[in-house]
């Protein structure tokens, strides 16, 4: 397991991430689910969630939804084992998560507050 | 044997046989390329009799190739069990197999999609019964998804496999790159023994068995609320129960 042990240790490194993402330059997209082969050693989950938020572009407009996706990865990695990361039927199962969530009204709201929360956190480079 | 009729004539004349008895005779005593010669002579007669059952389908989930699947299978078969000592005309003998495997076979495909949305009903089932036995309030609200992520992903865990593997190419990609999950998935189901009886049910019969909260609810004499209780306390006992072993397991 890594050092990161709790929701509450996520969502700081998330903070954390966006933060500072927001002060550099954006480095080129890439899809959330797909895996370099230097991040194939790389089974830290505060690792992952660095990576993962300096993919995504400060004026992604799908941020709010690639930042949602990196808080569930790393909840479920955090819940059932690091060593999911290296197994893509875990991404498909992420998918159908995340998909269900955002169908369900009360949940979808939730997630918008959680997002809304996470990226006022950060600071608008523009 | 032999194409006697108008509809024969006009399903195999692109492809004439010549000397069609010596062909079956040479057929019977296995000899390969005569087999051949006749398989192909007739696949025309398979394909006018997949288009009329085609034309007369009455929806549209089913596409031409499959038909035609049927009918080709159906006719290298008949080809096979033909005996002309017995039987006057080939047609005739293969017309009613090959008919019948093409409708045999488009009502199995229908009965797996079918069961495809009956899966898709049983899925949106659980999840809204997941959503909605979720106390959203009085949680900080990344508690609260987190909750609810882990539900649904014990919901998936548990799930039988071959459910989440509806074709081919997918589940050929699945056997080598589902190791770990499906590790996880033999753990989590090991622990749904330790669960207590009436957990345990519910759990065996909706994730082995498939069973909607209604069918579990009439097996089992109890409400469905009853039964969606009985799920998400068994899939926070399960979460707990993986936790302790986790704890004192480096190798989970």
């Amino acid at each position: 397991m890594s050092g990161i042990d709790s929701i509450s240790q996520i969502v700081a490194a998330l903070r954390t991430q966006l933060a500072q993402g927001a002060s550099t330059t954006a480095p080129k997209p890439r899809k959330a689910t797909t895996r370099g082969a230097s991040e194939k050693s790389n089974r830290s989950i505060s690792k992952l969630i660095a990576q993962r938020v300096k993919s995504i572009r400060p004026d992604d407009p799908k941020r709010g939804k690639k930042v949602f996706r990196i808080f569930l990865e790393s909840v479920l990695l955090n819940e059932f084992g690091e060593q999911l990361i290296d197994d893509t039927v875990f991404y498909q199962m992420v998918d159908e998560i995340q998909e269900a969530m955002e169908a369900d009204i009360r949940t979808a709201a939730a997630i918008n507050t959680a997002v809304s929360t996470l990226l006022d956190g950060a600071q608008d480079p523009r | 044997m032999g194409l006697s009729n108008q509809r024969d004539v006009l399903a195999c004349k692109t492809l004439p046989l010549g000397n069609e008895p010596a062909l079956w005779a040479a057929t019977r005593r296995g000899e390969l390329p005569a087999r051949e010669r006749l398989i192909e002579a007739y696949l025309p007669y398979a394909r006018m009799l997949a288009a009329g059952v085609f034309a007369g389908r009455i929806d549209d989930d089913v596409e031409f190739a499959e038909y035609l699947q049927f009918a080709s299978l159906a006719l290298i078969e008949a080809v096979d069990r033909y005996n002309p000592a017995y039987q006057s005309l080939f047609t005739s003998f293969a017309y009613e197999r090959i008919k019948g495997a093409i409708l045999n076979g488009i009502a199995h495909l229908t009965e797996k999609r079918t069961q495809l949305a009956t899966r898709k009903q049983l899925l949106r089932e659980r999840q809204n019964t997941l959503l909605a036995t979720q106390e959203l309030d009085g949680k900080e609200v990344f508690h609260q998804l987190a909750e609810v992520a882990i539900s649904l992903a014990l919901g998936y865990i548990l799930d039988d496999a071959a459910c989440h593997q509806h074709d081919a190419t997918t589940t050929l990609q699945h056997q080598y790159t589902g190791l770990e999950l499906q590790q996880l998935r033999e753990r989590m189901r090991a622990l749904v023994d330790t669960l207590p009886h009436k957990a345990r049910l519910v759990i065996k019969y909706h994730y082995l068995n498939q069973l909607s909260f209604e069918y579990i609810a009439e097996a089992m004499a109890l409400s469905r609320s009853r039964i969606a209780q009985l799920h998400g306390q068994a899939l926070k006992q399960l979460r707990e129960n993986a936790k302790s072993i986790k704890a004192c397991d480096v190798a989970w």
